[in-house]
């Protein structure tokens, strides 16, 4: 595990000496930028194309709409950028929002009680995913990919397959508010991207997250506690996925078993739209932003639109393709 | 050399499992020298690196600094008692730039917050000081030659003020020129009063540079030489039989010239 990136991803040695050491070419410049480019392009299309899209109440519904994929985006990429993956998060969100929901209604507990018994179940996620990675050292594609399906039978054999209903609103009602008119799961997925961003940016633990995803055994020697620094992501990506397990229990107002089924696939497309490569130790969380936000503007843009929904569905895969293309195109113009 | 050596090791040995990797290494190094360590692929050059660093523990034995006992668990550890490895591979992180490079692992911070101006006004302090120029220190480490990464590498034993460097074959990956430059880096190291090992396959870019000569064989100390008072027969002989007397015609000089 240590030293190599998650997808195994090589960097080939550059060439010592190479005449275009410390420039950076005006393609690299124009690729970073992409993301935003395109988010302002696909915003100036469907803004002339629907009278309704620009108005604030549409901005909110979309801001709404992705605050779930986008709390986990922003735990993926913490992953990506430590070179790890963690592909439980939508189980986790399955299993949160039935842990919420049976400790209100079946237990009695208060939705305050219940919400951190669910933010429990995703630090548990997360330890046992560490457990998995940096204890026994097996590759967290594999491991998070079993500990998924793992969770996942654990939440449809604790609701005998049953979506299980919220009848006490207080989740619900909450995640209604519109502190400042804006909605409150906005607002959380503002402050996760705030926090992930100051923590990335300006923390040592974020720069030894950059550290450690772009070379593991030189963060080790340099005295960077790796295992803890593992541990620590997979906790944060657990957080977060319970964090949207539990706003999909109060808008949904009911816990199932099978929700957010394959949510790792919207989530790794945003992430992947926004740059951050595979390999590691580099990306920026504002451009994972972007990327969601692409993803939100583009479905209700098409909704807006009327276009019909099998449509809708292809341009999604096209758009996670052109994510995947230009992830490679600025990976190996990175390596060269 | 008098007064308490910087390092000290007191027969100290390696097993995995079964396997003996180290056995009776004893040596001394003091401030202001640069004590080469030489020797053939799986002599134990490179286990006796790894505890010195702090990565392996020793099996047997005992390991001294400024005459302290010391027991290393993690590399921090070694760090901590004023150790530093620049390591065959540098150890960089490509994808971070030049000043997060030099500070990785030692930010200065103010609380979880690192202190980003005072991390990029040093690295320039200190880079400026070198005679490897870099375009920037906020460069990317992956746009940087050969010789410039092995800067930073460097720099980063300065950015730590460790007083004891560990050098895994600094030159291995470098041209003749680049080489050279090394090697004066190494002697200023030196006149720093730093105590410098230096970890080399080539006993030519050795001669120059080192104060003492110590050969490995099979995991064992062959024999440690003062460079004024050996030749370089006798660590050819050293490295190729583990034992000066042994018969080497014709060995010496195809190996001596290679």
């Amino acid at each position: 595990m240590a030293g190599s990136s998650v997808l195994g991803v090589l960097r080939p040695a550059r060439a010592p000496g190479s005449e275009r050491a410390g420039r950076r070419h005006l393609t690299d410049r124009i690729l970073d930028l992409g993301i935003y480019v395109a988010l302002v392009v696909l915003i100036g299309y469907f803004a002339q194309a629907s009278p309704y899209f620009l108005t604030q109440r549409n901005l909110l519904n979309i801001g709404a709409a992705v605050a779930v994929t986008g709390v986990l985006a922003a735990g993926m990429t913490i992953a990506l950028i430590a070179g790890q993956l963690d592909l439980t998060v939508g189980a986790n969100i399955a299993l949160t929002s039935v842990v919420v929901a049976v400790a209100v209604e079946s237990f009695g507990w208060s939705t305050p009680l219940a919400v951190l018994l669910g933010l429990a179940v995703g630090v548990g996620i997360g330890l046992l995913n560490s457990l998995l990675v940096v204890g026994v050292g097996i590759n967290s594609i594999i491991a998070t990919l079993a500990m998924g399906i793992v969770l996942r039978g654990v939440a449809l054999i604790s609701t005998g397959g049953q979506t299980k209903p919220l009848t006490n609103l207080a989740l619900p009602d909450f995640l209604q508010l519109r502190p400042l008119g804006v909605p409150t799961t906005v607002w959380i997925l503002l402050v996760v991207f705030a926090v992930c961003w100051v923590v990335l940016t300006f923390t040592r633990v974020g720069w030894h997250i950059y550290g450690v995803g772009g070379n593991a055994s030189a963060a080790l020697r340099a005295g960077v506690r790796t295992k803890w620094l593992y541990a620590g992501v997979f906790v944060t990506t657990g957080v977060l996925g319970a964090i949207g397990g539990i706003i999909t229990a109060g808008t949904s107002s009911s816990g199932g078993p099978n929700y957010a089924n394959g949510a790792e696939f919207d989530v790794l497309t945003a992430v992947l739209l926004g740059g951050i490569g595979l390999a590691g130790g580099s990306g920026r969380i504002q451009r994972t932003l972007a990327g969601v936000l692409v993803i939100g503007v583009l479905n209700n843009g098409l909704t807006l639109l009327s276009v019909n929904s099998y449509y809708q569905q292809l341009a999604r895969g096209a758009v996670f393709v052109l994510a995947v293309v230009l992830g490679a195109i600025g990976e190996r113009r990175r390596a060269r | 050399m008098t007064g308490t050596p910087l390092l000290s090791a007191d027969r100290i040995g390696k097993l995995f499992g079964h396997v003996r990797a180290l056995s009776d290494v004893s040596f001394d190094l003091h401030a202001g020298e640069v004590l080469a360590v030489l020797g053939d692929n799986g002599a134990g050059k490179s286990t006796l690196i790894k505890i010195l660093s702090g990565v392996y523990d020793v099996t047997e034995g005992r390991l001294r600094v400024r005459g302290q006992e010391v027991a290393f668990g993690k590399p921090a550890d070694a760090a901590a008692m004023g150790i530093a490895t620049v390591y065959q591979d540098l150890a960089l992180v490509d994808t971070r730039d030049v000043a997060a490079n030099l500070f990785l692992g030692r930010e200065f911070h103010r609380g979880p917050f690192v202190d980003r101006r005072r991390i990029y006004r040093e690295a320039e302090r200190i880079l400026a000081g070198l005679t490897i120029q870099l375009p920037s220190v906020r460069v990317p480490v992956y746009l940087l030659s050969g010789g410039q990464r092995q800067a930073v590498a460097i720099a980063r034993v300065l950015v730590g003020g460790a007083d004891i460097v560990i050098m895994d074959e600094p030159t291995a990956a470098l041209g003749v020129q680049e080489s050279e430059r090394v090697l004066r880096l190494v002697g200023d190291l030196r006149d720093a009063g730093k105590a410098v090992i230096l970890i080399s396959h080539n006993l030519q870019q050795v001669w120059q540079t080192a104060d003492r000569v110590m050969v490995m064989h099979l995991g064992r100390v062959a024999g440690i030489r003062r460079r004024a008072d050996s030749t370089v027969d006798e660590i050819v002989k050293l490295i190729v039989y583990g034992d000066p007397s042994a018969s080497t015609e014709g060995i010496s000089d195809a190996l001596a010239s290679s």
